[in-house]
């Protein structure tokens, strides 16, 4: 979409195009495509990988530089951080009661729940509406629905979340400062696009894709490695593929590949997977091939693309090569505690943010729900949380008369 | 056959009713008229190009603002306009250089049709912190976003 708003904008200068890759193998090849959605500007003279926010596609189409080089550069553009944020999609300028911070399952419902608790809300998030939900291709353990996909369930509680209040995709909070809150003051939130002063916020930040840490992973990440089998499990159709970890989510991937046509093996370090019963039972029926008690040694490559893995048998440290066109990594969840931590919100051993029953986390006006705060880390824990999240936020905003 | 065992108009759609009914309204805020152009080489991803072609035909019917014009490769059109990949479809091409190079089937599809209402609004779509960023370039540019069908 960032593209073909370009080129509506500068239409003798900018031309977007939107390339299938599985209809167009040629161009794909060509560019050296291996994860999606992958943008190559001005014929391969720059290129970016992934989804990017709004204002800095628009950076890196005009520059042909990524957003980092320019930074280190000095040469990125400034951007007004004066006003507040207005425009697209956005909300009126002003003083917030709340900012919640990541649009998931957990986000999402804490707006639902503030704005019919009356107060002026709005949900931020970095990258796209849904957070981890979204990428997942088949749920089905969400009360009410047999089997979704993770993207209509998070289209649907997005829509919804939107009849109460503004959800803005492509704004991620850049840093956040906190007034004195016993003396009133407000807490600042600055964005790519603005500034935000709220009464409370809560982090709804969820957590990131695990890497295994080893040499290889980042250098052909997008090139033969990736977290997300619905998004990138199309390309190995017809491939093999291995898939690493021995979870709900390892073998859901690995059954949605399965399924797409790719020759895939799951690798697991231990002898038996923790992952639900039924998901065992169906990697089983399907005769997934299964490695057991091993583990990834090392990604080798051609400089190009993932060719083998180096496994270790963990019982006997013996090392086998297992050749390969691609590699999905599924071994679990880093909470992203970045935001917390600059807060001074306490984070507990296990990495995640500390909450109390109520959602409070130990800094006043600062709630968390959702994967952030550890715990199953499903869809409908973030729900419940969110939900508290928000009436706590009330109930410390607004002192109603019952709690006095 | 009897009249009465005519198949109903239903039977030539090709999306389905919900979808079409969300479209009628979605649709009734376009203001100019839009063209979708599509191009398909006879023999090359053959059930995409008759995705595509459905597809469209059902947007134009949808609207009176939208319409369809079908090519196929080769034909002058498509050198025109510099066509290469089959399928391909143009919204305002006239106007615009925004092409989908192949079906836009699944999250595509709804960049197809935010790109229909944008592109009949005039409107670009970008927050107010990108646009200057934007007024700021002064040479060509060519973003190809490569996207798969999920």
């Amino acid at each position: 979409m960032n593209a073909i708003k370009c080129a509506i904008a500068r239409p003798g200068l900018v031309q977007a195009e939107c390339i299938e890759m599985n209809e167009n193998p040629d161009l794909t090849a060509q560019y050296n495509v291996g994860s999606v959605p992958h943008t190559i500007f001005n014929q391969g003279r720059h290129d970016a990988l992934g989804l990017l926010p709004e204002e800095r596609f628009v950076v890196e189409l005009v520059y042909l530089k990524s957003a980092e080089d320019l930074l280190a550069e000095g040469n990125l553009p400034k951007m007004e951080a004066e006003k507040t944020a207005s425009g697209y999609g956005t909300i009126e300028p002003g003083e917030m009661d709340l900012v919640i911070i990541g649009a998931g399952p957990a986000g999402l419902t804490a707006g639902i729940y503030a704005v019919r608790a009356g107060l002026k809300a709005v949900v931020l998030e970095k990258n796209i509406v849904g957070g981890q939900v979204a990428l997942t291709p088949v749920v089905e353990n969400y009360p009410g629905f047999s089997t979704v996909p993770g993207k209509q369930l998070m289209d649907i509680m997005s829509e919804h979340a939107r009849e109460y209040l503004p959800v803005n995709e492509g704004e991620g909070v850049e840093s956040i400062t906190l007034g004195d809150i016993a003396a009133g003051e407000s807490i600042t939130l600055t964005t790519n696009r603005g500034i935000y002063s709220a009464k409370a916020v809560i982090l709804a930040t969820g957590s990131a894709y695990r890497q295994i840490g080893v040499p290889g992973e980042t250098r052909y990440f997008g090139r033969g490695i990736n977290y997300c089998a619905s998004c990138d499990g199309y390309l190995y159709k017809g491939k093999k593929v291995a898939i690493i970890g021995g979870g709900n989510t390892a073998l859901t991937d690995a059954l949605h590949l399965k399924n797409l046509g790719v020759d895939i093996t799951v690798i697991h370090r231990r002898d038996s997977f923790r992952a639900q019963k039924p998901l065992q039972d169906s990697l089983a029926r399907e005769e997934i091939p299964v490695i057991w008690n091993t583990a990834v040694e090392r990604i080798e490559g051609d400089e190009k693309r993932v060719t083998n893995l180096q496994l270790r048998n963990l019982k006997d440290d013996s090392i086998t090569d297992f050749p390969v066109d691609g590699c999905f990594i599924a071994i679990g969840q880093v909470p992203s505690t970045d935001l917390a931590k600059t807060l001074g919100v306490k984070i507990k051993e296990d990495g995640f943010v500390e909450v109390d029953t109520a959602m409070r986390t130990n800094v006043p006006h600062v709630y968390a729900a959702g994967d952030l705060t550890g715990g199953l880390q499903q869809i409908v824990t973030a729900i419940g949380e969110g939900s508290i999240a928000a009436m706590s936020a009330f109930e410390d905003i607004s002192q109603p008369y019952w709690k006095e | 056959m009897s009249p009465v065992f005519t198949k109903d108009n239903n039977d030539d759609w090709f999306l389905p009713a919900d979808v079409r009914e969300q479209l009628k309204k979605t649709f009734k805020d376009l203001d100019s008229p839009v063209i979708l152009e599509t191009f398909a080489r006879p023999g090359f991803n053959d059930e995409f190009s008759q995705y595509m072609i459905h597809f469209c035909t059902d947007l134009a019917r949808l609207s009176d603002k939208i319409t369809v014009r079908t090519f196929q490769m080769p034909s002058s059109r498509a050198e025109q306009l510099g066509i290469t990949a089959s399928p391909t479809l143009c919204v305002n091409p006239d106007e615009y250089h925004i092409r989908f190079l192949g079906a836009p089937i699944g999250e595509e599809g709804k960049s197809f049709i935010t790109a229909i209402m944008l592109a009949s609004l005039g409107m670009s779509g970008l927050s107010e912190a990108s646009r200057p960023i934007l007024e700021a370039l002064n040479e060509e540019r060519l973003a190809q976003v490569f996207v798969s069908p999920t």
